[in-house]
């Protein structure tokens, strides 16, 4: 089955090596390929390295594209992950 | 003597012997290895060895640093990497296919993956490009049997130069001995910036190549203010920025103690400060500092922090703050957000700052705005919580929030959930019509708070983000200071209470007019409430209504600053 959701980068300093180093791990209790795309790149959302150099600064969109027995959950543990994840290193943005 | 330009992280001045931290650049030649089976063997066992040390040396750093998450994570990441099946895939097929030795085949492997980030040329892709440089580095040097690099290890204070910090240096730093860092590289976001600020460390980075021009032991000064790095400096200097240091670490100490004296004039007129957070957890920051309270609690970062932040959620934050702040007033401003953060959906404004934003927006989001309510309304029940609404531009938008207010209200009554009946509204003054009609919206509330950024902003129509207008963004503008003396009037008579809560309360120079024109109430950031604290006690109320009577005067905002400027020089 495969799973297509999209999610935004919500992390000050962006999808970098903090946030990608807990989504790896986060994968790999899930036996599903999941690959993170934007624009016209891909990755496989399990390798740190692939995601850091993804290059995804704040803002971005991303898709993730899951595909396996198991993909609704891995996308939705994925997309929770973006949603609550608070990069607590990361300096808040200040308005009055 | 030379001077070299950076950029500022964080204020301090910072004399001392620099200590040079040079990273070995392994220089890696292309070396072949002969092309048969028991060499590629060996090369492939060479490297195995190699990144299963690298692994355990991270484990054994990831150990080291459990205390704190923030960087332990850093290095699991670095494990990762280092384990990922696709890096070593690579690695082996250079060896096997291309006969590289297998430092080359790192070298090679990383090379790739840096170059991508390489051509990015920003801050974001250099952060991670230093850290893929510390991973290669690692790997190589359990390679060649290099020893972990020198860290300054001597009990000697030193200033800390180099070309950039690693995260593995910035983690095993003897942080207690560093008095200030020079960095090559690196922004505002980068490692060391971090390090330095919750650290409390002068630090400029961004120095170019002050990592070659320095050797170890000469003498150098960091200049966390002006961002700047003196090499070698010449005794005027010397003694002049040694000057500089001992004012600042007077000054401090005795700002330190004025902590618990109450905040009065000289001729004890008495005003509140209390502060502006973001979080929570800045509350106790807040109380060591001094403050009376909190003046504006921004609650955006739950909005952004907790995507989906419900009532308990919300409820739970409250009443921590409220019990961290041991009796003192929390001033709850609701959700005061731009659409791109709060539905999803991206609304394609053209001119956001005049779009369907903060209170217009919570409007449309009744759900996300009766759940704040609500959950502010709870807490009411265990504190001193006023509840404030941002961005009013119209009596209709106060009364809409108010009956919604009141809706909450009986609803939670009709649970039997306590709640204060009667909790103080106010609402923000920062856009320049609710300042023009605040005698008609001060029949409606309870106190206004003047968010002077945002006010600013709207009535000089400068975005102060915008780098080509910013000049233009004039707080000494006659507007502000007419505006603000309107509002202060107008309470009076009305008897509703003022707060000042944006950036200018906490500026010495616009401080002491608005205490002239009446205000007694501030909000700052916590780290300036100590100094403020210290100016309000050397002037007279009598001497600030004269000072705000010139001001008023002024006809531009040049006018304003350069005599402000003088009364402030007066003050010292």
């Amino acid at each position: 089955m495969q799973i297509i959701r999209e999610v935004t980068v919500n992390w000050v300093l962006g999808l970098h090596i903090r946030p990608a180093t807990h989504i790896a791990k986060l994968l790999r209790k899930f036996s599903c390929q999941v690959r993170l795309v934007k624009d016209n790149e891909s990755c496989d959302a399990k390798s740190v390295i692939q995601i850091i150099t993804l290059f995804a600064p704040l803002g971005d969109r991303i898709k993730i594209v899951a595909d396996g027995w198991d993909a609704v959950e891995a996308t939705d543990a994925l997309v929770r992950f973006f949603r609550e994840y608070s990069d607590e290193e990361a300096i808040p943005k200040t308005t009055y | 003597m030379e001077t070299k330009k950076g950029i500022p992280v964080f204020g301090g001045i910072a004399i001392g012997e620099a200590f040079v931290l040079t990273s070995k650049a392994y220089r890696i030649l292309k070396r072949f290895i002969p092309q048969e089976p028991a060499a590629i063997q060996t090369e492939k066992d060479r490297y195995r060895h190699a990144i299963q040390s690298a692994i355990d040396e991270l484990a054994a750093i990831e150990q080291s640093t459990a205390h704190s998450k923030d960087i332990s994570v850093i290095f699991q990441g670095h494990r990762l990497i280092i384990e990922d099946a696709s890096i070593e895939h690579e690695v082996m097929d250079r060896i096997e296919n291309s006969f590289y030795t297998a430092e080359y085949a790192v070298y090679n492997v990383m090379w790739w993956h840096r170059r991508k980030l390489k051509v990015l040329k920003n801050e974001y892709a250099s952060r991670m490009l230093s850290d893929l440089e510390d991973i290669e580095h690692r790997l190589l040097r359990h390679l060649l049997g290099g020893q972990p690099e020198d860290i300054p290890s001597q009990q000697k204070p030193v200033i800390l130069i180099a070309r950039d910090l690693t995260p593995s240096q910035t983690a095993l730093l003897p942080l207690d001995t560093v008095l200030g860092f020079a960095i090559d590289r690196g922004g505002r976001t980068s490692h060391t910036a971090i390090v330095a600020r919750t650290r409390g460390i002068p630090a400029v980075v961004a120095l170019g190549n002050c990592s070659t021009d320095v050797c170890s032991g000469d003498t150098v000064i960091v200049d966390g203010f002006e961002g700047s790095l003196i090499i070698q400096p010449d005794t005027a200097t010397l003694s002049h920025y040694s000057e500089i240091q001992h004012q600042q670490t007077v000054r401090k100490t005795k700002i330190f103690r004025l902590r618990h004296l109450p905040t009065e004039t000289v001729d004890g007129f008495s005003i509140t400060l209390r502060a502006n957070i973001e979080d929570h957890t800045e509350v106790k920051i807040a109380i060591d500092n001094g403050a009376a309270g909190i003046g504006l609690y921004r609650t955006e970062f739950i909005y952004v922090s907790h995507p989906d932040p419900r009532e308990e959620v919300q409820f739970e934050i409250y009443r921590q703050a409220i019990s961290d702040l041991q009796g003192h007033k929390l001033v709850i401003r609701t959700f005061d957000l731009g659409a791109d953060k709060m539905g999803g959906e991206e609304l394609n404004e053209q001119n956001p700052f005049l779009g369907c934003r903060s209170i217009r927006l919570c409007f449309e989001k009744m759900d996300v705005f009766r759940a704040q309510l609500r959950a502010i309304l709870r807490a009411s029940a265990l504190g001193d919580i006023d509840v404030m609404f941002p961005m009013i531009s119209s009596l209709e938008e106060v009364l809409q929030a108010k009956a919604i207010l009141a809706e909450v209200k009986a609803e939670l009554a009709r649970e039997n959930i306590p709640f204060n009946h009667n909790i103080k509204v106010g609402i923000m003054i920062e856009i320049p019509s609710a300042a023009i009609i605040c005698d008609i919206l001060a029949r409606e509330v309870n106190f206004f708070s003047i968010g002077t950024n945002d006010l600013i902003q709207y009535t000089l129509a400068v975005d102060r983000i915008n780098e080509r207008v910013a000049h233009l963004y004039k707080p000494g503008h006659p507007a502000i200071f007419r505006l603000m003396q309107r509002v202060v009037e107008v309470a009076r008579a009305n008897h509703v209470k003022v707060c000042v809560c944006g950036e200018m309360s906490s500026e010495i120079c616009y401080l002491i007019p608005m205490v002239g024109l009446g205000l007694r109430e501030f909000s700052m950031s916590p780290a300036m409430i100590p100094e403020i604290k210290d100016v309000i006690r050397r002037f007279t109320r009598y001497h600030a209504a004269e000072v705000a009577r010139r001001v008023l005067a002024c006809q531009t905002h040049e006018a304003a600053l350069e005599y402000l400027n003088e009364e402030v020089v007066a003050l010292r």
